[in-house]
């Protein structure tokens, strides 16, 4: 009995089975396929996904120094492969040049290295493999870290990262999605496709996968600041090495993500729509509607938040011409944001990291944010 | 057959046990529901923020060259001419075709204003596959040589030009899948971008694209692909 899928085979016809239909094998047996497709590899799509001009990201860090930290929401807890994927060049020399990135869940981490060697533009990945530790688990924290070699640095255009999809057929058991205690089960193809009667276990088991997978949450906007740019051979200001490391009134209305709402999400009685966002100290701010609060212990206290969002579809605009009810969540143009977040008559002199109290140093910034949703 | 957009409610598991008697729109609804599923919720979707300099000539003045951050929604400093490019990786679905982009960016101006001459801002977007054969990602194949924005296609200037700041305007492809899959080996007018099955020897569905997108007299800040929805499949 195998859990196969074949991505050819995934539509059930609804009209099948109604009245007036002979029931047919056929919808069962593609709606087992449907399952065991959806489960594999629904969502395995970019976790991260992040560019940069000018030459903002570039680093002569002569060790590994932290760049920049994304959260990523899980595809299940059997997901466990993640693939990063840089566009970069080197500059000066080019050797001993290498990315470290880090997936921690619940402290429990995995490392993959890549080895950077082009002077020009070029692609360098490599994969991790993790172990997920016990208990009910949904996000990661990934922390990318740059070396490079005497005389080199290292320029970065775009990151990437994503889970891969379970290849065909899906190993055997029930799988957890993100809690221990509730569960996907994959359909034996084998059964299905025979043509047998419809079970009471078959409805049971569609009923929770279909419960089930519904709670899986995509990564809608994953941006971090870019906390230790250096370069010696473009020491200018004007030419390299000036990121953006807080989040300022320019993101206002311009740094936009997409979720998806359609009929029924208001519905759905589990947790659909979190903004995760790394902060230095406290501040108060507006996204997608709702005035935020992040209260950490003092002003230099680096940590992340997580916020439950609420949806009020009266005050919010479906960005146009994609079909289906995309809505445009950003920091909204309020006064909170206009007066808390980094501006000129708001501004941080000091560069993170580290963190250093005053509000006219590095404190009450917002240095990371990722937007999933179901 | 019409897929719904809608998590639409799912059946009540007693109504599914042994000894009740079992009518077809019970299943009728679990099907709609995993439909909706493969076809909507799990539609693939990529959306990059494209960080620029923090640095701003306008306030170096106030002995502050490096603001760490952005303090306005334009980067401004767009020369005539100014060119750039991004290779922006997107890691695609077994059922990926047709894909819609949205694409904002900031322009130069127009002519109004006599000290500068119009802009005219073009950005052109491929699709490259991309394939390791053991020593890492390169393009070895063009899945879609493309689609090319200019101000025929509603992309826009900004009138001013004193202060060198501008607005963020966006572009999108549309939704409008068109009847034929592009045959076209340059860049056309706005249509959604197409993924094949295959593309010579090389299976294209499923693996990581990269999406080359080449701007003259404009930045580009964001860029997000959708996998288009399509309300009737068979």
């Amino acid at each position: 009995m195998s859990n196969s899928y074949s991505a050819t085979t995934i539509l059930a016809d609804p009209a099948s089975t109604v009245a007036g239909k002979q029931v047919t094998l056929s919808t069962p047996q593609r709606m087992a396929n449907g399952i065991n497709f959806a489960f594999a590899t629904g969502n395995c799509e970019n976790v991260i996904s992040q560019a940069f001009a000018d030459r903002c990201f570039i680093t002569s860090a002569s060790s590994y120094t932290e760049m920049a930290q994304w959260r990523v929401p899980l595809v299940s807890l059997d997901h466990d492969e993640i693939e990063y994927i840089v566009n970069y060049r080197t500059h000066g020399s080019g050797s001993g040049c290498n990315i470290r990135f880090t997936l921690d869940v619940n402290a429990t981490t995995v490392v993959s290295v890549l080895a950077l060697s082009s002077t020009t533009n070029a692609f360098a990945n490599n994969n991790g493999v993790i172990t997920f530790p016990a208990g009910n688990h949904y996000y990661g924290t990934v922390t990318m870290e740059i070396e490079t070699g005497s005389g080199a640095e290292v320029e970065i255009f775009s990151v990437m990262a994503y889970f891969k999809r379970i290849v065909s057929p899906v190993p055997a058991g029930q799988k957890n999605q993100y809690n221990a205690s509730s569960f996907v089960t994959p359909f034996g193809t084998t059964r299905t496709t025979a043509n047998n009667a419809f079970t009471s276990r078959f409805a049971h088991n569609m009923i929770d996968n279909i419960s089930e997978l519904r709670k899986r949450f995509r990564s809608l906007l994953s941006w971090s600041g870019v906390y230790s740019t250096s370069s010696t051979i473009y020491p200018d200001a004007d030419d390299a090495a000036t990121s953006q490391i807080y989040i300022g009134v320019g993101d206002i209305n311009s740094l936009f993500a997409y979720p998806l709402l359609p009929s029924g999400f208001e519905n759905l009685s589990f947790d659909k729509l979190e903004l995760h966002v790394k902060a230095i100290g406290d501040v108060d701010f507006t996204f997608f509607g709702q005035s935020l609060s992040i209260n950490q212990a003092s002003d230099t206290t680096v940590g992340w938040t997580i916020f439950d969002l609420e949806i009020d579809n009266g005050e919010l605009s479906v960005v146009g011409d994609t079909r289906l009810p995309y809505y445009q969540a950003t920091f909204d143009a309020t006064n909170e944001n206009q007066d808390n977040l980094v501006s000129l008559s708001n501004a941080r002199s000091k560069r993170y990291p580290p963190a250093v109290s005053g509000i006219t140093n590095t404190a009450d910034a917002i240095i990371a944010l990722t937007l999933i949703g179901v | 057959m019409l897929i719904s957009t809608a998590f639409g409610l799912l059946p009540q598991k007693s109504s599914c046990n042994n000894g009740q008697v079992l009518f077809g729109s019970a299943v009728s609804s679990m099907s709609n529901a995993l439909n909706q599923l493969n076809y909507v919720k799990f539609l693939n979707r990529t959306n990059y923020p494209i960080m620029r300099s923090a640095f701003s000539f306008a306030h170096v003045v106030n002995g502050r060259d490096y603001m760490n951050t952005r303090i306005a929604e334009s980067d401004g400093r767009i020369a005539k001419g100014y060119t750039e490019s991004h290779k922006l990786i997107s890691a695609t679905r077994l059922v990926s075709d047709w894909i819609g982009i949205i694409a904002q960016y900031e322009s130069g101006t127009t002519g109004q204003d006599a000290g500068s001459s119009e802009f005219s801002p073009v950005i052109d977007i491929e699709i490259g596959l991309l394939f390791d054969a053991g020593s890492g990602y390169s393009q070895v194949a063009v899945v879609d040589h493309g689609i090319r924005f200019n101000s025929a296609d509603s992309m826009l200037l900004t009138s001013e030009t004193s202060t060198q700041y501008s607005q963020n305007f966006i572009v999108d492809s549309g939704y409008i899948i068109p009847s034929a899959v592009p045959t076209n080996v340059s860049p056309e007018a706005p249509r959604p971008l197409y993924i094949p099955n295959t593309v010579g020897s090389y299976q294209a569905r499923g693996e990581r694209m990269v999406f080359n997108i080449s701007c003259t007299d404009c930045k580009l800040k964001s860029f997000t692909t959708f996998d288009l929805y399509r309300a009737d499949l068979s």
